[in-house]
């Protein structure tokens, strides 16, 4: 993923320290890969075609189906080595007393968990061993999502960080992460832009002397590595 | 049978031939008597509307012409560099036809005899441009304008939209409107065309007078759809704009509008006003872009020449003609 964009700032910064990964330390989680969301027939996608203007988001689809790809491998990779697997959701649960958020109904695409397009697109279907976070607002970590709590208890110090929308929520993931102390991964294939242009130019900021930006190959390589070895070095 | 009225003088309909409807070839926005534009920019070509380097809009208006351009409306208005002394000028020096513009941009560049005149004089002095001429210039503008700021049409912006309407209904002059970009988002459906009917019907203006301005920005084809339904013009004037949407999508919504039978309502240009969107050197386009590319893009999108045509030349004479 070439970033076109000078940033001095970073020229500046302290290098990212290496992050270490372990099957006990690190999770894989995957955002919003709901049909509302990545699937052109529903939600984002409806609207766009109801308003007469969907190849406007052509380079999305483009970029989701890749990054389907990409999430089944990493997904298939984690899970054999025994790393958590943990899917957010945009969505609120009418069952547990919970109403849409301010957020939600401002952007007018969050549906209650058991509308139809809400649910993760068959391609990525979690299993029974998946952890599923609901969450209110663009990062996983914004308002009161649990995903602390539930990173918290399992240990987990490094989030390879998957999903849509880069420049949106994922973006939002990645900040959240390091704000909380953890080490957020973020897979530059693994993740779905509006345009090529934004998904280049916000990985390019993403990684502003905290983030750490890889593709999927590098990843599954490290995991194999990792098993080789007792932790790979990031 | 009606004229249109360009700087140089009435002109027949089937004169004028391909035209863009919303462009800007001298303006300053500096003039403007409301803003305080910060000039302590480093981009102050890319930021600002300011065009005012006359051998310069002459080569760029000539360029057009080398291309097919015909026609051209001058969107600025008063309050912010309009000057139809330089555009007769220019239309001399290139050939062009150019449709000077009455009427109001939005509240920044407000003239301040907006606040100080009554509905009623500020009509006088739009139906006198019309009629007369511009100030003792004896140059007459051909068209109206409403610029709008916020989400909502309030203030001096409303009272000076319900003098431009009455202007309208005494002359047979089209009105142009203007949506801000930055309140876009709050706008329902992306422009401000409904809410500019709604106050145009209320002072009898027919919804063929209207040419709803900006719509390629935040577009819903059901909501032009509907507009055009009307028989107000649906106009994309920030074609070739990257910044709101690829071109092909504009051409898509062409397609759906045509395919809905909205054909004979569209209208295009490309609103250049700054200097680094105009310029090559600069990374602008000139005024060019409709003909050196977007045609282009048309055709590759299963447009018919004729449809092209109808667009480039058809519309913009029916829309211009003073009813």
């Amino acid at each position: 993923m070439p970033y076109r964009q000078r940033v001095p700032f970073t020229l500046a910064t302290k290098a990212i320290p290496p992050l270490c990964l372990r099957p006990d330390n690190t999770a894989l989680l995957i955002q919003d890969m709901q049909r509302i969301l990545v699937d052109p027939e529903y939600g984002l996608g409806k609207v766009a075609n109801e308003r007469g203007i969907l190849i406007e988001f052509d380079p999305y689809y483009q970029q989701v189906e890749k990054v389907t790809e990409n999430i089944t491998r990493l997904k298939e990779r984690v899970t054999t080595v025994g790393m958590p697997v943990i899917y957010t959701r945009l969505a609120y649960d009418r069952s547990q007393g919970s109403m849409p958020s301010t957020f939600q109904r401002a952007i007018g695409l969050a549906v209650p968990i058991d509308a139809e397009g809400s649910e993760i697109i068959p391609a990525l279907a979690p299993t029974e061993e998946d952890f599923i976070i609901l969450k209110k607002g663009f990062g996983g970590f914004s308002g009161e999502t649990g995903l602390n709590k539930l990173l918290k208890g399992m240990g987990v110090d490094n989030i390879i960080v998957t999903g849509a929308i880069t420049e949106f929520g994922v973006r939002g993931t990645a900040a959240g992460a390091q704000d909380l102390g953890y080490h957020p991964l973020v897979i530059s294939d693994g993740t779905a832009s509006m345009t090529h242009a934004t998904q280049s130019r916000t990985l390019g900021e993403i990684c502003y002397g905290l983030t750490k930006v890889r593709s999927t190959g590098e990843v599954l390589t490290y995991l194999d590595e990792m098993v080789e070895t007792d932790g790979k070095f990031v | 049978m009606g004229v249109i009225q360009t700087v140089l003088g009435p002109i027949a309909p089937d004169e004028l031939g391909p035209t863009q409807t919303h462009e800007h070839v001298i303006c300053d926005q500096r003039e403007a008597p409301r803003s305080r534009l910060d000039m302590n920019t480093v981009e102050v070509d890319k930021t600002y509307m300011i065009l005012d380097d006359y051998q310069r809009q002459v080569k760029e208006v000539r360029d057009y012409y080398a291309q097919g351009g015909r026609g051209l409306v001058e969107v600025t208005t008063s309050g912010w560099g309009r000057d139809v002394e330089q555009l007769a000028r220019v239309s001399q020096d290139t050939g062009v036809h150019i449709v000077a513009c009455g009427g109001f941009y939005i509240e920044p560049c407000l003239p301040t005899e907006v606040d100080e005149w009554s509905i009623e004089e500020i009509t006088k002095w739009l139906v006198r441009e019309i009629t007369e001429g511009v100030g003792d210039t004896g140059i007459r503008v051909g068209l109206l304008k409403s610029g709008i700021y916020r989400s909502r049409i309030e203030g001096p912006e409303l009272k000076g939209l319900r003098a431009v309407a009455r202007a309208s209904v005494k002359t047979g002059a089209a009105i142009t409107t203007h949506t801000t970009g930055s309140r876009r988002y709050e706008i329902p459906g992306g422009n401000m065309g409904r809410q500019h009917l709604r106050i145009l019907k209320e002072e009898g203006v027919s919804p063929d007078r209207l040419i709803v301005g900006h719509i390629d920005e935040r577009p819903d084809v059901n909501f032009l759809s509907d507009l055009a339904a009307e028989g107000c013009y649906i106009q994309f004037d920030t074609i070739g704009k990257p910044r709101w949407m690829r071109d092909e999508t504009r051409v898509a919504l062409m397609r759906e509008l045509i395919r809905r039978g909205h054909l004979d309502r569209i209208l295009m240009s490309t609103d250049r006003c700054r200097k680094a969107e105009l310029y090559k050197e600069m990374g602008g386009l000139g005024y060019t872009h409709i003909f050196e590319s977007f045609v282009g893009t048309m055709r590759r999108g299963g447009m018919a020449q004729g449809e092209i045509d109808t667009i480039l030349t058809d519309n913009p004479a029916r829309a211009l003609t003073m009813r």
